[in-house]
């Protein structure tokens, strides 16, 4: 009995989590979208992946897409006066210093969901020492396994739905089932 | 070589799911050697079942257990999906210079492919984990052996 009870309470863990990890993930929009692809579609020419929702882990209606490994960060020549100024002299841009700022598009502008950002926002942090003042991951050694954890959930889930339709399927069919069982062709 | 296979299966598990977001493992770097090194690894997944591949091949149109082919079907998605991850990887690889393969196509629509195909084949290792489950269980001793 005891080992019924945690194995329900462990399914259900897993299919809560699973599904939120799912839409936390954005995952079934992420998943078709290269079937969503139209070749002629400009956005798609010369730009880093923008766009299109691949912004890993992105909730959508989460403000602006993150920029994320691969993404076009805005052109400097594209910023308002106000935060070029202010990035002037300091080698990177600090979006953070950004988003504090007075004018429109630093108040107008939601604040970024850091939740699936292993970067985080782009605030200095310690790197050996030494701040990185939000340089690329690419040079990083962090380990932040915080999305790899729900896309553990996401697998788990698949893997929980398959282990119950199986099971399913052979109590309907169980019968005349002989051949299905006696093969060595079944791992 | 059922222990080596089991072990080789939880690295690959293991790994995917690292590979799964390309900043949560030593960066950019690491996703892309690994990613590459993986699939040596599932050619090697691959080898060690090669009796079964042959065997549902050969009788694939003829007396085969649905489980075995669907089985089957899968595993020809999966190696469809993995080669879609690695064409797309090696076209927007940064860290590791793949430009004299020369594969065209946009940027953009390679970040796409690879995302999504990624994330397709995700779900489908789920199923293939789920449909193996027997064979885990068998693994870690939680159920009698099929044969004796």
């Amino acid at each position: 009995m005891v080992k019924k009870i945690s194995i329900i309470i462990l399914v259900a863990v897993v299919l809560t989590t699973g599904y939120l990890s799912l839409r936390k993930l954005n995952y079934w929009n992420r998943s078709v979208m290269v079937f969503k692809i139209n070749s002629s579609e400009q956005s798609f020419q010369g730009r880093g992946g923008r766009g299109f929702g691949e912004f890993e882990g992105r909730e959508t209606g989460v403000g602006r897409p993150e920029f994320r490994e691969g993404m076009q960060r805005p052109g400097r020549m594209n910023m308002p006066d106000s935060l070029r100024r202010r990035s002037d002299g300091r080698g990177q841009r600090n979006f953070n210093r950004m988003r504090s700022g007075p004018d429109s598009l630093a108040t107008g502008r939601p604040l970024r969901d850091t939740t699936f950002s292993a970067r985080g926002d782009f605030g200095e942090r310690m790197r050996g020492g030494v701040p990185n003042r939000g340089r690329d991951f690419r040079q990083g050694k962090a380990v932040n396994l915080n999305l790899v954890i729900y896309y553990l959930a996401v697998f788990a889930l698949f893997t929980l739905i398959m282990i119950y339709l199986e099971k399913g399927y052979r109590l309907v069919f169980k019968k005349g089932n002989k051949f299905q069982e006696n093969s060595d062709l079944i791992i | 070589m059922n222990i080596f296979k089991f072990i080789l299966n939880i690295l690959l598990a293991i790994v995917f799911l690292l590979l799964m977001d390309p900043r949560s493992f030593y960066g950019l770097s690491f996703h892309e050697w690994a990613g590459l090194i993986i699939v040596l690894f599932f050619f090697l997944h691959k080898f060690v079942n090669w009796t079964w591949i042959k065997k549902v091949t050969l009788s694939f149109l003829r007396r085969v257990p649905g489980k075995a082919r669907l089985n089957y079907i899968l595993d020809i998605l999966l190696l469809i999906g993995l080669t879609l991850i690695t064409l797309s990887g090696i076209a927007i690889s940064r860290t590791i210079d793949f430009s004299w393969l020369n594969l065209g196509g946009s940027h953009g629509f390679w970040r796409v492919m690879h995302t999504s195909s990624s994330l397709l084949v995700l779900a489908l290792f789920g199923i293939h984990l789920g449909l193996h489950w027997r064979w885990v269980l068998q693994r870690l001793n939680f159920k009698k052996q099929k044969n004796g």
